[in-house]
């Protein structure tokens, strides 16, 4: 009986991933966002031996699982995992310069916290720690922590079942091409706070050979950004 | 896509500060607003002077333990709808609005509850009685004129401005108050002189140790009646963001920043440049950055040149030249400050440009005009500044033989809009501008001629419009947004009169009953309306 039921909302979620194949141009989105996990096993190796590498891993796997929540209409998942991402992504930079919470964090021992990560003053984004590991991008700072802040809360949204969170979802495992659309924009703002993120916590420090290997992916993003082009020796425009 | 306010009167006054980008000069005009001083904040459309009054406003709220200063915020936006047969409507309509808005705020604060004799003097009232029904029955008399012009209204429930005057220190000693601050907003009519004098000898009158007058108006009310001195009487702030400041994207940014979604955000960040060349086209008007950027969403250089080309060659205009429809008396003065700008001011400094940008120096903006240049041309600056054509940078400048003149910076939009691809070009001008260039224009310039020869009788001009005819006009003339004229369209309230007209109810019937959004599109359609008729 209970299996059956159970069945029953497969079949549902197969339909809903049917449904995401025939629409072709939305199908482009989800792939994009599907292809951007990829992204995260090149800023993977900015981590090498260094103690927060578990956190992003975990993180990176709460990705996928939003990518999959996604992928069968689980739209509050889909938001729920993107902000469980960002949240352990951005902690484990914050976590890198303060490598004692990552050991206790490993432990059990210690909690991320979104207002510490998101600080104005001493978070991820701050001018603060951002100047310490890449004085030249201090300018950017106020924007990409007004993102972050914004972005966080509008996933908090599905997490907390606020009014607007609901939306037009009807409370049925079907697709929605809006809902779709608008997850994965979201999810391409939480790629592009982690990029930003790891570039200026540890694109100075790493290695010519691992440099070399992430120019491509992050020229695209940063690639205006004359501090960015000149790590990768080239000049600017202007 | 986010919603945007254009407007303050969109945002209740609790939210205010939720929104609020301070820039040192925001700072300092609130500040002094919030003084002793009596204030008069200038600044055209769209710059943020409601905004700085109700911040102003909500900030002396939360330092009334200390301070015991009693904030009072009233708005005269409806004064373009008096039409009763009252020769003095307009004084006693402000002095009855004052009255109303100090006793509900003193409620509202909680300062009053038995009701002090003094009180009933505010109210119209002989005393021992206490309500404010009179003068809210007086206010909306005067008010809905406009269906019935030239009916007449029982005034004589007013108090005349001495008694309001003792009656406001008697309530301030009563109830312990040091002051109170008047916050009156869109004090002035631009093309009623009338109202201007008026308004100007009350705000004298009005001063006493207890009362504070600050008042927001347009660049361009100069009838300040005969007792009122500016300068003397009252400091003057000029409300504009210095563009050449090296925090002026960012500031610009975050007023973006506070009403955009995550979406809008991203574009902005990734597109750094375009969105500077729009922060810098609406050169410190956060109303034309919102515009804008909401017409451009994507941010990226073909939506960024093709809005800086349509909006600030057309849009801006519509505005400007939906006046002199408006204003017959004007029409001249009017078109010729559309003729002046894009005929001789915007082509002659888009060619000094290309020269100065080409051998690598300085840019400019900026035009100078002869002090002792007609007055007829002075009206006609005048008007460009209202509209935000033109933005006073400073008086008392000498140009070329020592001549002395005024000051105006020329809207870098319209500057931008001359380009060929703004989104290229734009950054540089706007980065290397400097106000020691400038074109000159001196006392008998040729440009001037085509007005200054008609040979207009300034003072002759008829005050005013005709309001049927304005009321008349179809939902297309109110700044509003797409979707809140599509609710109108819905709502089959297709002219200007019907939707003034509409009750509460009546606007609530389109979809999204009861929700936030009804009541804030309801705000958006009067609030445009009212600001339409005004000018």
């Amino acid at each position: 009986m209970v299996v059956a039921h159970y069945n029953k909302l497969l079949t549902l979620s197969e339909a809903a991933l049917n449904s995401l194949s025939e629409d072709l141009e939305r199908l482009e989105i989800f792939t994009s966002a599907h292809n951007q996990a990829a992204d995260l096993d090149q800023l993977n190796k900015l981590l090498v031996n260094r103690v927060e590498k578990p956190m992003f891993e975990l993180a990176r796997l709460e990705y996928q699982q939003a990518v999959f929540s996604a992928s069968i209409a689980q739209y509050r998942q889909a938001h729920k995992g993107l902000r469980l991402f960002l949240e352990l992504t951005l902690c484990s930079v914050l976590f890198s310069a303060h490598e004692i919470d990552s050991y206790l964090w490993l432990r059990g021992k210690k909690d991320s916290s979104w207002k510490s990560i998101n600080c104005v003053n001493s978070g991820v984004f701050s001018k603060h720690f951002v100047g310490a590991f890449f004085e030249e991008l201090t300018d950017y700072c106020d924007q990409y922590q007004s993102l972050a802040a914004k972005l966080y809360r509008e996933c908090s949204e599905f997490v907390h079942g606020n009014r607007q969170s609901f939306g037009d979802m009807n409370h049925q495992i079907s697709y929605s091409a809006d809902s779709l659309e608008v997850w994965a924009d979201r999810a391409d703002t939480a790629q592009l706070l982690v990029k930003f993120a790891f570039v200026s916590r540890y694109l100075k420090n790493a290695s010519t050979e691992t440099r070399n290997e992430l120019e491509v992916m992050l020229l695209e993003d940063f690639g205006t950004l004359s501090a960015v082009q000149s790590i990768f020796g080239e000049e600017p425009d202007e | 896509m986010s919603d945007f306010f254009y407007r303050t009167e969109d945002i209740g006054p609790k939210d205010v500060l939720n929104y609020f980008v301070e820039t040192e000069e925001d700072r300092s005009a609130i500040n002094q607003i919030k003084s002793r001083t009596p204030t008069v904040l200038v600044g055209s459309r769209g710059v943020g002077k409601s905004f700085l009054m109700r911040v102003a406003e909500q900030e002396l709220a939360a330092e009334y333990a200390e301070q015991k200063v009693v904030p009072v915020y009233v708005t005269f936006v409806t004064s373009s709808l008096l039409r009763s047969g009252d020769p003095d409507q307009f004084r006693h309509w402000m002095i009855a609005r004052i009255c109303r808005a100090v006793l509900r705020k003193v409620r509202k604060m909680g300062l009053l509850s038995s009701t002090p004799s003094s009180v009933n003097i505010l109210a119209g009232l002989p005393a021992g009685h206490a309500d404010t029904d009179g003068l809210a029955e007086l206010i909306r008399s005067y008010e809905e004129s406009w269906k019935t012009p030239g009916q007449n209204v029982d005034a004589s429930g007013i108090p005349d401005i001495e008694e309001v005057k003792e009656a406001l220190e008697d309530l301030a000693e009563e109830l312990g108050v040091n002051r109170f601050a008047l916050l009156m907003d869109e004090a002035a009519h631009i093309f009623l002189p009338t109202q201007q004098r008026q308004f100007f000898t009350l705000f004298r009158d009005l001063r006493s140790h207890c009362v504070t007058c600050n008042a927001a108006v347009y660049p361009g009310v100069t009838s300040y009646g005969d007792t009122f001195q500016p300068t003397h009487d009252a400091t003057m702030v000029s409300l504009n963001r210095d563009i050449n400041d090296a925090g002026y994207v960012g500031s610009m940014r975050q007023i973006v920043e506070k009403q955009a979604d995550s979406t809008l955000l991203k574009r902005i960040t990734k597109n750094g440049q375009n969105f500077s060349v729009l922060a810098y086209a609406s050169t410190g008007n956060p109303r034309l950055l919102l515009k804008t950027v909401s017409d451009a969403p994507n941010i990226n250089s073909t939506e960024v040149n093709s809005v800086v080309r349509e909006f600030y060659r057309g849009g801006i205009w519509t505005e400007h030249s939906a006046l002199s429809e408006k204003y017959v008396g004007h029409k001249a003065i009017i078109d010729w400050g559309r003729d002046f700008i894009e005929d001789i001011v915007l082509p002659e400094l888009k060619q000094k440009n290309d020269g100065y940008l080409e051998r690598e120096k300085n840019s400019t903006s900026y035009i100078w005009i002869h002090r002792d240049a007609p007055e007829i041309i002075k009206e006609g600056l005048r008007i460009l500044c209202y509209t935000g054509i033109l933005t006073e940078h400073s008086g008392g400048i000498r140009a070329t033989r020592s001549e002395v003149g005024r000051r105006y910076t020329v809207n870098l939009g319209c500057l931008f809009a001359q380009e060929a691809t703004p989104s290229t070009t734009s950054f540089n001008i706007a980065r290397s501008l400097t106000p020691k260039r400038m074109s000159e224009y001196g006392v008998n310039h040729s440009a001037f001629a085509p007005l200054a020869d008609l040979g207009l009788d300034l003072s002759a001009i008829q005050e005013g419009f005709n309001l049927e005819e304005q009321l008349g006009k179809p939902n297309t003339v109110l700044d509003i947004t797409v979707w809140q004229r599509s609710k109108l369209d819905e709502l089959e309230l297709n002219t200007v009169g019907s939707v003034l007209a509409a009750t509460e109810a009546e606007l609530k019937e389109a979809h999204y009953v009861g929700d936030v959004r009804a009541r804030r599109m309801r705000n958006a359609a009067i609030a445009s309306v009212l600001e339409y008729l005004s000018g």
